[in-house]
């Protein structure tokens, strides 16, 4: 009887003092979406809280989400890790940055982000150096003046110059600067995969795939051994090569980022003499091979398996299944503070229909999440 | 040896509760809002020689002795000017302190006086009142450093520091 009652006692004051079985908190809630708190002298916070206590939670999210530590502090740093090879948030501003914290902050389509021919940049008041492709000076200079993005940043047309094909994230100069800088630009397949399906490569290498497309430049028989190629370098060359071309018009010498609609980068045919017979680049023309049961179960593609230069190529990201699920898994990351899990897969699938639903407004997805009892751990 | 058992139960509880840690922007903004100081050019470039030590993710396993020693440089600054300019202006003029008797030798605050003051930096640093246990650790600490000699606004940096940088005010 006595253990019983220590037992009881142990456990309701453990875990009475757990958030994961109250309502959302008004504290809380302004923390995790703005990345900073709420002081109760605030005269937010009685409304936040009176919303809350009312049953209207997205309505103090919304409420949350237009303060400036919502632009500066979280969604800064969510977009941060996307922007660069490391994958880490401390970062300077750049053209990557600006645009995705002004197509959150405009409510944008999410898949813009893929498909867009604009840039977000200081507005002209603030009189700073335009943007420029062989710089960053720019968003240096709007960071260094504290400036407030909510407010400073605004959408320019086209992203660079007029008939220039752009793809949002992907025809940034920060982008550029982290993956089309030397290599052979398959870094950028990979890590467009990587940051917007969240799909690292290891997950969708396969075997058995055409190697028609894989370029001169990878050895056939490496160390003499012609099954090593089938059984790994094939692997991963196959499907990455043949999507790949999508960035041929793209390269990177620091500090430049160079790009042209009739020229393919020389990288594109480097090396041409380790496997001559291989396949040698002449236009932007991609192929999406991944595209067994497996694969489209994995990626739910929704675009054609083929196109033409890197706006097609943003776009059959952009608007596969697998983009929609790794924004919700990227912002339950940011906000609630964790993965989501297998036993979280209904949560996935639902809040990712919803933010199809909601037209990819990245926003409103960062609302929903903030306020689902899944982040709090129920 | 008991009371710092005492603390570390509490941590890992509240580290248990807590699932994440305020990463080094969160970390940083949480202190200009809390301390309401203004950020010079001395401040920034500290927080951006410090940065790199601190939670770049605000994951559980980046919690380690560099990090924390990051930590209280950081925020020792942020209530080091905080208590200075508290301590040259009157109460009703302060953003804390609203009791504390400057003029006072720390080893004279009385328990009212003592109490006050850990409710008022509870609710500036951890969101919330302090609880009876909470109040009773970190008094008996403040009296640590009153013993000590400290000069009152010394002790009481030493004490803002000590709270602002408690697991309840780095987790989320």
């Amino acid at each position: 009887m006595k253990q019983h009652l220590v037992f009881g006692f142990l456990f309701f004051q453990l875990f009475s003092s757990f958030p994961i079985f109250a309502a959302i908190e008004t504290q809380p809630l302004f923390q995790r979406l703005a990345g900073r708190p709420l002081l109760k002298t605030d005269p937010r916070y009685s409304e936040i809280d009176a919303l809350l206590k009312s049953g209207k939670a997205l309505e103090a999210a919304e409420k949350i989400s237009n303060d400036w530590g919502f632009f500066h502090i979280t969604v800064r740093d969510w977009a941060a890790v996307m922007s660069n090879r490391s994958e880490l948030p401390i970062v300077p501003l750049n053209d990557f940055l600006a645009m995705a914290i002004g197509v959150v902050r405009d409510r944008m389509d999410a898949r813009s982000l893929l498909t867009g021919n604009f840039r977000y940049q200081a507005n002209r008041g603030l009189r700073l150096v335009e943007p420029h492709f062989s710089n960053n000076d720019h968003y240096l200079a709007l960071e260094s003046n504290h400036a407030d993005l909510q407010t400073a940043l605004v959408k320019v047309e086209p992203q660079w110059t007029k008939g220039f094909k752009a793809a949002g994230l992907l025809t940034t100069r920060g982008w550029a600067e982290a993956h089309y800088v030397m290599g052979t630009n398959r870094r950028a397949t990979e890590f467009a995969f990587r940051e917007f399906l969240c799909a690292p490569i290891d997950q969708w290498r396969a075997g058995g795939l055409s190697d028609f497309w894989v370029r001169r430049d990878v050895d056939r028989k490496p160390g003499g051994n012609s099954d090593r190629y089938k059984s790994e370098c094939r692997t991963c060359h196959a499907g990455l090569d043949g999507l790949t071309a999508a960035f041929a018009h793209f390269d990177f010498q620091a500090p430049t980022f160079y790009f042209s609609n009739n020229w393919i980068a020389p990288k594109y045919n480097q090396n041409k003499n380790v496997y001559p017979q291989g396949f040698a680049t002449k236009d932007s023309t991609w192929i999406n091979l991944l595209t067994t049961p497996a694969h489209q179960e994995m990626f739910g593609w929704r675009s054609p398996d083929e196109g033409v230069g890197i706006n097609d190529f943003g776009a059959l990201l952009a608007n596969s299944r697998a983009f929609s699920e790794c924004m919700v898994k990227r912002v339950f990351k940011k906000v609630c503070r964790q993965n989501l899990g297998p036993a979280q897969e209904d949560f996935l699938k639902a809040y990712s229909t919803q933010f199809e639903a909601d037209h990819y407004d990245l926003r409103k997805l960062f609302e929903r999440v903030a306020i689902a009892p899944t982040c709090y751990g129920e | 040896m008991k009371k710092i058992f005492l603390l570390l139960f509490c941590s890992v509880l509240a580290l248990g509760q807590n699932l994440a840690l305020k990463n080094y922007r969160e970390i940083y903004f949480n202190l200009l809002t809390m301390t309401n100081i203004q950020p010079d050019e001395k401040l920034e470039a500290q927080y951006k020689g410090l940065r790199e030590m601190l939670p770049k993710f605000g994951n559980i396993d980046e919690f380690n002795g560099a990090m924390q020693l990051a930590l209280l440089q950081i925020t020792s600054e942020f209530c080091e000017r905080r208590v200075n300019l508290d301590s040259q202006v009157e109460p009703s003029k302060r953003w804390l302190h609203t009791e504390v008797n400057f003029s006072k030798n720390a080893k004279d605050f009385t328990e009212k006086e003592k109490e006050f003051l850990v409710q008022e930096y509870a609710q500036i640093f951890w969101q919330r009142a302090a609880t009876e246990s909470e109040a009773r650790l970190a008094t008996s600490a403040f009296d640590g450093f009153a013993a000590q000699g400290f000069s009152t606004v010394q002790a009481l940096v030493f004490y803002c520091t000590l709270l602002a940088t408690s697991i309840p005010a780095v987790t989320i």
